[in-house]
């Protein structure tokens, strides 16, 4: 019986692949089964209504995904940018099976919808994000098309970041704990298509992305900084960095435009003036509620050189 | 220094929050009527969402027209 681990994540436009290290993956079916519900104490007829996969996947390679996916989401099909997604999941080779070259689990999407759902950067971790890609049927096949007998990506690109500077309504941030981005992305309901148990489609109704600032100083929530009350904050106060690691090397030269940085407005409200406890640091929560401005939206993410004076 | 035709391009991209794999399906045309909404500067156009939405609109009924065929 063979065994599996972790693989990767690709993404086609045409015959482009761009494959992807990713930490976890989880493909829950989000399956729906009918009872006959008739009063007796057991039911004695079943049917399944629904069978429409999602996969969930977190990986480091947060400048990749970016590049892929959009704040308001990516559409996968013939006519778009990305016209396909594989999940490959890594055969095991275990003392009982061999495996050849091509002996590995690919389950491929070919019609789907793609969205962000967070980021976190904590202080002493290699920064993740994580997305969903959600499953639909093209009218005929169904949703996901499994394959046990593939080989894994000739190329396979990874990246990792840190946290960095922030800046924060134009004041520095050098104590902070995390930044967490929640994307907050709702979408249609994902009914299956009429006469079919596969969902055919879903869009996006709303995109209200929300970041919290875990940090170490306390003193900053207080009115000179951030007052207990609301702020307003803008792209050109606000920055969030995180710093591209280097392989066999430490960061990435500052100067080399390979960082992720973030800008944001929006209203900023203490969210947790104190959390502390003994045997451990005390921290503080800000949350930053994100809107756009009437040119932005609600956060800005490129790829450029690391800021090491960003309030300046 | 002055932002080359994809770089303004992207800044467009990026400042309404959709991801720069677009870029690498635009032919010359598109390319350049995208950037267009950017100065060389950096500074972006004066209602650019509605512009850019008029750009995509554009854009996906290029694509949508290709696979009909």
């Amino acid at each position: 019986m063979p065994q599996y681990t972790i693989g990767t994540f690709s993404f086609w436009e045409e015959s482009a692949e761009t494959a992807i290290r990713i930490a976890s993956a989880n493909v829950p079916t989000e399956a729906e089964v009918s009872s006959d519900d008739t009063g007796e104490l057991y039911d004695q007829a079943h049917s399944l209504t629904r069978f429409g996969p999602v996969m969930s996947i977190s990986t480091k390679a947060v400048d990749y995904v970016l590049a892929e996916i959009g704040l308001g989401g990516t559409c996968v099909s013939t006519s778009d940018t990305i016209t396909r997604c594989d999940l490959i999941t890594r055969a095991l080779q275990t003392c009982k099976d061999t495996f050849g070259a091509s002996s590995h689990m690919r389950h491929r999407v070919t019609r789907g919808l793609l969205v962000l759902n967070s980021l976190t950067a904590e202080r002493n971790q290699d920064a993740t994000i994580s997305f969903t890609l959600h499953c639909f049927t093209d009218g005929t096949n169904a949703p996901v098309a499994e394959n046990n007998a593939v080989a894994l990506p000739t190329t396979v690109v990874g990246s990792r970041f840190r946290l960095g500077q922030c800046s924060l309504g134009g004041t520095e941030l050098p104590d902070l704990e995390s930044v967490t981005i929640d994307f907050n992305v709702s979408l249609t309901d994902k009914d299956p298509r009429l006469g079919s148990i596969w969902p055919e489609s879903a869009g996006v109704l709303t995109v209200k992305p929300e970041i919290t600032f875990r940090g170490r100083d306390l003193s900053q929530v207080r009115t000179a900084v951030f007052p207990l009350g609301a702020s307003a904050t803008t792209h050109a106060n606000t920055k969030i960095q995180l710093l591209k690691l280097a392989n066999s090397g430490s960061f990435v030269a500052a100067a080399t435009a390979e960082h992720m940085v973030f800008t944001a407005a929006g209203i900023l409200v203490p969210d947790t003036l104190v959390n502390a406890s003994q045997g451990s640091r005390a921290t503080t929560e800000l949350r930053l509620r994100t809107v756009d401005d009437g040119t932005n939206a609600p956060i800005v993410s490129t790829v450029a050189a690391y800021d090491t004076t960003p309030a300046s | 220094m002055a932002l080359s035709t994809h770089e303004r391009a992207a800044k467009v991209l990026a400042a309404r929050g959709y991801a720069p794999n677009l870029l690498r399906s635009c032919d010359a045309a598109e390319l350049s009527s995208l950037a267009a909404l950017c100065g060389e500067d950096g500074t972006l156009v004066d209602d650019l969402p509605a512009k850019l939405l008029a750009w995509l609109e554009a854009y996906y009924a290029a694509r949508k027209a290709v696979v009909e065929d």
